[in-house]
């Protein structure tokens, strides 16, 4: 079934992707050509509703209907992850810029000269993902 | 005699023990760092009423996230050698915190005592706390690479070069593990040390449950993945 292939290769891709966020143009560039193809694949959908079926078919699914909701899934997770790791980063910039301030306050009340903040934290760095 | 060792007291919504906690502590600590963390109540007027030094968070971070701005500042003092985390709610012990701190002194090859329930005695803990609290630790041995008889107490102390190298980045109570994970790492030689922990009714109510152990897990697996 070339649709179990094609699911279980995503999984495993969008593992590989996870852990190498770091090539993130090639990332964006990608992620436009998806958006690309399935907004292609949308309209063709529409025009010609069997196309859905007859991809189905040659994926060994059962239903047209059946592969938009497997896709669906996909994009879902995909989705859900994305936003857990934004969000996460949005949350440790935040936790820098709080500790920052929290520091500033604290060592002006004791008239400390210099705050030291410890090392630069890397988790500042931008992944736009 | 403890000039030369700072206690960091991460303080989330602790305004009716904080100031009995940090006056007890004051008697035989001069250096206290209480990290108040966002909360809503007065506990930071009744930090200010006190010894204490107050470094407030401008907004709730997390136990993690406050023990590390108490660290980064504590560091900032070049004649502070040893750390302490301790908790605001009064479960350690002062005695404690005064061998441990003897105990680095004495072995200087020793970078980070954590402090041991099980070791030592344990006043009112309920049997779910206990049977909690032992699969934690079999999961954190299991994770690790470091051996422990207590994976989840907030009473360590630890010289400075702990001080410099960790980096807590879990901000809830996930930092507990992740602090087990550096010492792996960063190759922190380590001790465990006999500690009596007291829980009283009110620590009792603002201790971990159950679900909060399942959010500790799915973080530390999900780090592996977002790191």
């Amino acid at each position: 079934m070339i649709i179990k292939i094609l699911l279980i290769s995503y999984f495993i891709l969008f593992g590989i992707y996870l852990m190498f966020v770091a090539n993130s143009a090639n990332i964006r560039a990608w992620r436009k050509i998806a958006i690309f193809l399935l907004g292609a694949f949308a309209i063709f959908s529409i025009l010609f509703p069997e196309i859905t079926t007859n991809a189905a078919d040659w994926l060994g699914v059962g239903r047209g209907a059946d592969l938009l909701f497997y896709l669906t899934t996909v994009a879902v997770i995909y989705l859900g992850l994305h936003s857990y790791i934004r969000y996460r980063q949005i949350e440790n910039r935040m936790v820098i810029l709080v500790r920052k301030l929290a520091l500033i306050e604290a060592n002006q009340q004791l008239s400390i000269k210099e705050p030291t903040i410890g090392p630069k934290d890397s988790n500042t760095k931008n992944l736009p993902i | 005699m403890f000039e030369d060792t700072a206690l960091v007291i991460p303080v989330y919504n602790e305004a009716t023990v904080i100031k009995g906690v940090i006056e007890n502590a004051l008697l035989t600590f001069d250096k206290i760092i209480c990290v108040d963390d966002g909360s809503s109540d007065n506990s930071d007027a009744e930090i200010s009423k006190t010894g204490a030094k107050l470094v407030q968070h401008a907004i709730n971070l997390g136990q993690g996230a406050s023990l590390q701005t108490g660290i980064d500042f504590a560091k900032q003092d070049p004649t502070t050698k040893y750390f302490v985390t301790f908790d605001a709610d009064g479960q350690h012990r002062i005695e404690d915190v005064k061998e441990m701190v003897k105990y680095l002194r004495e072995n200087p090859e020793v970078d980070i005592v954590l402090g041991s329930r099980f070791l030592g005695k344990t006043e009112n803990m309920t049997k779910a706390k206990e049977i909690l609290l032992k699969s934690a630790i079999a999961f954190s041995n299991k994770t690790s690479g470091v051996k422990l008889t207590d994976a989840h107490n907030g009473l360590r102390v630890f010289n400075r070069k702990v001080a410099q190298e960790l980096r807590i980045s879990m901000n809830d109570m996930a930092h507990a593990s992740e602090i087990i994970h550096q010492i792996h790492e960063k190759k922190f030689s380590y001790t465990e040390y006999p500690v009596t922990i007291i829980y009283t009714d009110y620590s009792k109510a603002k201790g971990q449950s159950l679900m909060n152990s399942i959010n500790i897990v799915f973080d530390l697996l999900i780090r592996k993945i977002a790191k």
